[in-house]
């Protein structure tokens, strides 16, 4: 694996990002005053919280993605692989492994943590 | 930062000027090409101010492609519209809340001195450089959308004068 | 309920209603005590659900204040027109807000524009006007320092 090439690419990466940033930080205006620090509410004083509270099941939702990404993440290194194992043990491991994910998926639609509504 | 001290090594060195010069061409092509307004459409002229946004005079083709509503990612402030005396607060604070470099344009009559209600009214301004520095006037009443796309650029060529260099004033 | 079924029951409750000028809505004269009393019993029992506007008249050459308040039924089509006169210097009405909840605004700007106080308005603050002005713009008899007049043309 040629590493030498990544540390160029990461080096590379560095360096276009710390220009841009740094000759923006040399050359912008930057006057801060106290109205422009201010919180943004069409030009009056801003009355209220400014925490909005957000509906659950948009937890609910993100949870259930992180677990089955996670899996498909886990799934790809697992067919490069496929090939080169004689026999049945990867097919089997892989079956065990969409089982207990297959079980906590028809947990969550028992559940009714798949209806929006 | 707010740009190049006038006696610094990078002015003083061979060839720094025209870097200067080069980097100024750059940058105020890149901000005059690409100026987000902040439409604050008070009275008619914002018609006519939507009318220059829609399709028969379509300013996005300059590059305004964005008429925020937000001051913070807004570049210029078209105020097109009369000016009552509780409405002085809001805009003053608006513009505060736009980050530099920021331009302001006055569109109609009303907003350049009062306009029609000059005469007889008790709670107009008479004229919007009253509360925020103004950098194109656009007579009429209102402007047509012809007149509008002049005066924004109008404003692209002030703009394409500057330099970050610093001077005495503020960029 | 229909159309002439509220214009006769309009005309039960207010002797005097008439429409001038003739193709506008019927108004009648109330008093200031009797106008929550019924602008309660218009909106419960003839369905007049919405309330156009509260305007102010100011007369002073009869040294009155007038406060129309108008209204309209989705369910007949009808609008008629309460009219209340208050004494142009102690100008007092009670407010409509718990029977009307668009009065909220129309009573402050009314209140701003001419002087007229509502008592018990949840939220006096002026609507329109900067809060440091003096004097009320509607009135006949007002000039503010602020007012440019326009020249005479010779």
């Amino acid at each position: 694996m040629e590493y030498g090439t990544v540390l160029m690419f990461l080096a590379i990466a560095l360096l276009l990002g710390g220009t841009a940033l740094g000759v923006n930080k040399l050359l912008m205006p930057y006057h801060p005053n106290s109205i422009k620090n201010a919180t943004y509410e069409c030009g009056n004083e801003p009355v209220g919280d400014a925490q909005i509270r957000y509906n659950v099941r948009f937890y609910i939702f993100a949870l259930l993605y992180v677990v089955f990404a996670v899996e498909a993440a886990f799934l790809f290194p697992w067919a490069v692989v496929y090939r080169e194992i004689e026999g049945l043990l990867p097919l089997g491991e892989v079956i065990v492994f969409i089982g207990v994910l297959v079980l906590a998926l028809a947990y969550a639609w028992r559940k009714g943590a798949l209806q929006w509504d | 930062m707010n740009g190049i001290d006038q006696d610094s090594l990078l002015l003083r060195m061979p060839g720094g000027q025209v870097l200067v010069s080069s980097l100024d061409r750059m940058i105020n092509a890149s901000r005059s090409n690409s100026l987000w307004t902040l439409t604050f459409g008070l009275a008619c002229c914002a018609i006519e101010m939507m009318a220059t946004g829609a399709s028969t005079y379509d300013w996005a083709r300059f590059g305004f492609e964005v008429p925020s509503a937000s001051p913070r990612r807004a570049d210029m402030m078209i105020l097109a519209g009369t000016v009552v005396r509780k409405m002085v607060p809001i805009i003053r604070t608006l513009y505060e809340q736009m980050p530099e470099p920021k331009y302001v344009i006055a569109m109609g009559s009303c907003a350049i001195s009062g306009g029609p209600y000059v005469y007889d009214s008790y709670t107009i301004v008479r004229g919007m450089e009253e509360i925020v520095p103004v950098d194109v006037y656009i007579p009429g009443c209102p402007p047509r959308p012809e007149a509008l796309l002049h005066g924004l650029m109008t404003l692209q060529d002030r703009i394409k004068g500057q330099s970050v260099k610093k001077t005495g004033v503020d960029a | 309920m229909t159309g002439p079924e509220a214009l006769d029951a309009l005309r039960d409750r207010f002797p005097g209603l008439r429409a001038h000028p003739p193709d506008s809505a019927p108004g009648a004269v109330v008093e200031p005590d009797a106008l929550r009393s019924h602008l309660l019993n218009l909106r419960d029992q003839l369905r007049f659900d919405f309330l156009v506007f509260v305007a102010g008249l100011d007369r002073p050459a009869q040294s009155q204040m007038e406060l129309v308040y108008r209204l309209f039924s989705w369910e007949t089509k009808i609008s008629v027109a309460l009219r209340v006169l208050l004494p142009r210097d102690a100008a007092r009405v009670d407010t409509v807000c718990d029977i009307y909840r668009a009065a909220e605004w129309h009573e402050r700007e009314t209140a701003e524009m001419f002087g007229i106080e509502f008592a018990g308005h949840p939220d006096p603050r002026k609507l329109l006007l900067p809060d440091d002005i003096e004097g009320h713009p509607l009135r006949k008899d007002f000039t503010h320092p602020n007012m440019i007049r326009l020249p005479e043309v010779e």
